[in-house]
């Protein structure tokens, strides 16, 4: 207790005096009491402070003191554990965990991409084999004009040219090397040849976008990230077959095209390969191969 | 004299729906607006628009609001809350044309076989729940306005009364047409969610848990949500419940927003897509949060009188919110079809 609150003798003298006929006496030795009981508290007050831990105990299992807690449990518990929510949720989208919905977004804007890209080229050519039993496998390259000029050169396994065919806006003109012919025709099932129906959906990029926003349906993609490729994996799903189709991201252009048939024994579905082909786009083409003739070259 | 009155009344709504029916079968048959009228995205709007209803108010208020649009007194309380009805009707229709708009965007998203004009085409379609829910939100506007102009030709109450401390009602437990509500609007989600991803696979089945609730997402746009609400207080009335998902939706499609720009800056395309499925999964989750905690328990508040100045910043939260998700939309479209193409 501090000593200027310390007991004067004087002041109580001078309370006695000017309150000896206010107060009853039973009031009196009641005011008495409760200053001592003030007094004593006053006194226990000091000590009472240094008790530290155990006296964080004693108040917190208070009535008052588990009403604090309580508060805490109420409120700031849950406020704590929304906003470490939203920072927890914030920190695994920067982290960058991809979603279906993001993969599906993904692959659905290089796919737009490409289909764009495709109607703006200039020029396309288109090489590779299409496989099958034994001898009768065979070699092709195509090229393409934006003047929707397109020549098609079907070659046997031994690379010896068999056909080569034109499409022009007009007709379709086949050279048969074999029997030294030229002729017109009508349409693509008079060409005689059983595999060439496997090179329809690539004669023009048009015929790529056509079948891409028609018929492929996309499987799944995987991104290469050392060449900066993508792979989409596309199924037909009506004939069983399997496409596997690589796009150079600088360009949004397709590089390479591998078609299999589906194999569903198979954890990647591939099954037997039916044909490759390796695209370069705006290329230069000599007008003169455009043109349908027979030639030695041919 | 009042029978004489009531045939009249009758007469007049009968040819109304007359006129409507032959207008609604005159577009059918025309052939021009097929396109428009979609089952599935219809069916959503009409089964959703009651759900809404029913989560919201009670048999007896649903029939009165239907009395006084055509043509019954009432007294100026039940005037107002019918008028409050369909008040309610207009934005349910306009916020589920948005809702449904973002369902069938996310599908089309996943299902599109690829190439411009399928994603295109797909995400046309979506659009087109969203304009016959302002169709209909409009076609509710009638009789809202209808109400209110009533409800200001009749004398304002007295002095007395005005000053009087207006008694609170309790809010009252959920009714059996609230519940009912609760389920039928859980089914038409689950129904318009699941089916399409089930019926048009790309490769097996899709999980539609996985495409429409994002967990970065997600668990951001709810413990948003809560904090706001901590802080706001009130949550039984519902209004803070609106506010903060209407709020907390908003901040998520601007944070994917950043997201995306920034990822075509640096011609990142995994950043692209992973800023624009925030994005919608945002706005989604805000709507689902909205419109199946918030806004049910705020039209239960409002009714008793309580709240109802409030009403000025959840108008802005039930109108505003969707405008800014359609933008969104708008933007998400422009940045899947933008090539990012990668510098040599």
């Amino acid at each position: 207790m501090k000593k200027e609150n310390e007991r004067d003798p004087r002041i109580d003298e001078l309370l006695k005096k000017t309150l000896k006929d206010d107060l009853p006496p039973e009031v009196e030795s009641a005011m008495k009491r409760q200053l001592n009981l003030f007094r004593k508290k006053m006194e226990e007050y000091e000590p009472r402070r240094k008790m530290g831990i155990v006296r964080i105990f004693k108040r917190l299992f208070e009535i008052n003191g588990f009403r604090q807690v309580q508060w805490i449990f109420k409120k700031s518990v849950p406020v704590f554990a929304s906003i470490l929510m939203v920072i927890l949720g914030s920190i695994m989208q920067i982290t960058g965990s991809q979603s279906v919905l993001a993969e599906s977004i993904s692959a659905l804007s290089v796919a737009a991409s490409v289909s764009q890209e495709l109607d703006q080229t200039e020029s396309m050519e288109c090489s590779g084999q299409v496989f099958a039993e034994k001898d009768k496998s065979l070699q092709y390259s195509i090229q393409w004009l934006s003047s929707n000029n397109t020549r098609v050169l079907i070659e046997k396994a031994d690379k010896i040219p068999a056909k080569t065919v034109w499409f022009t806006d007009e007709e379709i003109t086949v050279a048969d090397h074999e029997k030294n012919t030229l002729r017109k025709i009508k349409n693509v099932e008079q060409i005689e040849e059983p595999l060439f129906q496997h090179l329809m959906s690539f004669l023009s990029p048009s015929n790529l976008v056509v079948q891409m926003e028609g018929k492929w349906r996309l499987k799944h993609y995987t991104q290469q990230e050392d060449c900066e490729w993508w792979i989409f994996t596309v199924t037909i799903p009506e004939e069983e077959i399997l496409l596997e189709i690589s796009v150079d991201l600088c360009t949004y252009l397709p590089v390479d095209i591998k078609k299999f048939l589906r194999d569903s024994t198979k954890e990647s579905g591939k099954g037997k390969i039916l044909m490759n082909a390796h695209f370069k786009w705006n290329t230069s083409i000599p007008a003169q191969i455009m043109l349908p003739k027979i030639t030695e070259g041919d | 004299m009042t029978a004489k009155i009531d045939l009249k009344r009758l007469l007049r709504a009968l040819i109304i729906i007359l006129i409507v029916t032959v207008w609604f079968i005159v577009v059918i048959l025309s052939g021009k607006f097929i396109d428009l009228l979609r089952g599935p995205g219809l069916a959503f709007l009409l089964l959703g628009g009651a759900a809404m209803i029913l989560m919201g108010f009670s048999g007896p208020e649903i029939g009165a609001a239907f009395k006084h649009a055509s043509g019954s007194p009432g007294d100026r309380e039940r005037l107002q809350k019918s008028a409050y009805f369909w008040e309610t009707a207009v934005r349910n229709f306009w916020m589920l044309g948005v809702l449904g708009g973002i369902i069938g965007f996310i599908i089309a998203l996943c299902v599109s076989r690829g190439g411009l004009g399928p994603i295109a085409s797909g995400m046309a379609e979506s659009a087109l729940t969203t304009v016959c829910g302002m169709i209909l939100g409009v076609i509710c506007l009638v009789p809202a306005l209808k109400l209110t102009g009533k409800l200001n030709k009749q004398p304002l109450p007295e002095a007395r009364a005005v000053l009087e401390k207006p008694v609170e009602k309790t809010v009252k437990a959920l009714r059996f047409e609230n519940i009912i509500g609760y389920a039928l609007f859980i089914a038409v989600m689950g129904w318009t969610i699941i089916l399409p991803l089930v019926s048009k696979p790309i490769n097996g089945p899709l999980n539609p848990l996985k495409i429409f609730f994002n967990w970065p997402s997600l668990i951001v746009v709810l413990g948003g949500t809560i904090a706001l609400v901590m802080f706001m207080g009130d949550a039984s009335a519902g209004r803070s419940f609106t506010l903060s998902f209407a709020l907390t939706g908003g901040i998520g499609s601007l944070v994917g927003f950043v997201q995306a720009i920034m990822g075509m800056s640096s011609r990142v395309i995994a950043d692209v897509a992973s800023g624009i499925s925030f994005i919608i999964s945002s706005c989604f989750i805000a709507f689902l949060g909205m419109m199946l905690v918030g806004i049910p328990l705020e039209d239960r508040t409002v009714k008793t009188g309580r709240n109802r100045k409030g009403l000025t910043l959840s108008r802005i939260a039930w109108y505003v919110f969707p405008l800014v998700t359609l933008i969104f939309l708008f933007i998400v479209f422009i940045l899947v079809i933008t090539p990012i193409k990668k510098v040599v």
